[in-house]
């Protein structure tokens, strides 16, 4: 058999989704990496927790505690052991993509779910990309869970009195159906006032990463939620948001995800930890802040300096 | 079952740039040179079967291409999360030869 390379980078991302999520936790937030074959669990929605949620760990939370107070059966499943696999597409390995791809798709099928959703459109995209035809759940996102539950949703939903614009993208169907989704949901709060614009939309199926938005763009939408009157800014994804919130340092208008809006709503309580690291807009206060957690755990300094800078400030 | 034996895997000269992806006794198993330091594991990751012949190396530390589970062969594949550690095999020189206990 062939000889082969022994130096290769692609996986430091996980290294960085795990001590970073590590560093910012959310409390209560029930969810298990792994299910073995045999395991007792069952349920009949997988809510996914994909790899880079790990920094904005509040929103699958939120995903959770709004499916509990709806009474729904279901199980939080992820963190890097259930990868999409749209890292190694990203760094150039379409096999490697593939296999993990549908290795995730093995595993959540252990316990038996009729619908896999999951907040991050990487997910769903890679994941109907890689169909297993042996699977026979759905696979949406979970924007477009809520609509379907949208009777049972109303009598929890009290007033939030806020004047917000909606951010969306409109790369492909299944984005714009996202959108349509959010809004749908974020139409039934009583007291929300919703500024209806043509084109804050952003680039690709998301923000922040691969295709962040323009400088110029990002300037233009906070500029138009302003002169509309508009609060807040509502994000689609967790990539989103974590591109735009450093806006508020200096634009008087909230950037929150929608399920923050809908938790809000709920009077479900939450935090923000990046948010509030990136609000310092200084990397060497933040570190002193992480510094008593990173020595507790026993991480090298420099490297987390490094996932920070990646991941919350860039 | 083979009966475990001591058992070619390659020519040590096959490892002066890298490692090597081997079949021996029906099983995928990669020998690596670190340092002067010879290594023989499965080839399957301890998660979930990922090419560990495609991890990423780091001394004797091993990434998992997939879900980068990370293993020190130095501590005989233990994992440094706490996950489950990789197998790893006895392996000699002999000669010119690598051979592994499987
Ligand atoms: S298969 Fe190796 S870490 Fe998952």
């Amino acid at each position: 058999m062939k000889t082969i390379p022994i130096k290769r980078s692609y996986t430091r991302g996980y290294e960085q989704n795990r001590v970073l999520g590590a560093l910012l936790p959310q409390a209560g937030l029930e969810w298990v990496t792994e299910l073995q074959s045999g395991d007792a669990t069952r349920a009949s929605i997988v809510l996914h927790i994909s790899c880079n949620a790990h920094y904005t760990l509040f929103i699958p939370y939120l995903a959770q505690e709004i499916l509990k107070r709806l009474g729904k059966s279901f199980v939080v499943f992820g963190g890097p052991e259930s990868c999409c696999g749209s890292r190694q597409f990203n760094m150039g390995d379409p096999d490697l993509e593939e296999q993990n791809a549908k290795l995730a798709q093995l595993s959540f099928a252990r316990v038996k779910p009729q619908l896999l959703v999951s907040v991050c459109p990487d997910c769903d995209e890679v994941f109907e990309k890689f169909r297993l035809p042996s699977t026979r759940y759905e696979i949406a996102n979970f924007s477009a869970l809520l609509p379907r539950y949208l009777e049972e949703l109303k009598p929890l939903l009290g007033p939030v009195k806020r004047r917000v614009i909606i951010h969306h993208h409109t790369s492909d169907p299944a984005r714009i159906a996202d959108g349509a989704n959010m809004r749908r949901v974020l139409e039934a709060i009583p007291g929300l006032e919703i500024v209806h614009i043509e084109d804050r939309f952003g680039p690709g199926i998301h923000c922040q990463t691969i295709k962040p938005m323009p400088a110029a763009d990002q300037e233009a939408m906070f500029a138009e939620a302003l002169a509309l009157g508009a609060d807040t800014l509502v994000m689609p994804y967790h990539s989103c948001y974590r591109q735009h919130l450093k806006m508020e340092l200096r634009h008087p208008v909230e950037v929150q995800h929608y399920l923050g809006l809908i938790a809000e709503s709920m009077g479900i309580v939450f935090d923000q930890p990046l948010k509030k690291l990136r609000l310092l807009d200084d990397l060497d206060a933040s570190m002193v802040s992480l510094r008593p957690e990173i020595a507790a755990r026993g991480y090298d300094e420099s490297v987390v300096r490094s996932f920070a800078q990646n991941a919350i400030y860039l | 079952m083979d009966t475990e034996a001591w058992r070619k895997g390659c020519d040590i000269e096959e490892l002066a740039d890298g490692a090597r992806l081997v079949e021996i006794a029906r099983r995928k198993v990669v020998i690596m040179k670190a340092g002067d330091r010879l290594f023989a594991f499965n080839d399957l990751c301890a998660h979930s079967g990922g090419p560990m012949h495609r991890a990423e190396v780091e001394g004797t530390v091993l990434t998992c291409p997939l879900h980068g589970w990370r293993f020190d062969l130095a501590r005989d594949g233990e994992e440094l999360h706490g996950f489950r550690p990789l197998a790893v095999y006895p392996v000699r020189q002999s000669g010119d030869s690598v051979e592994v206990f499987l």
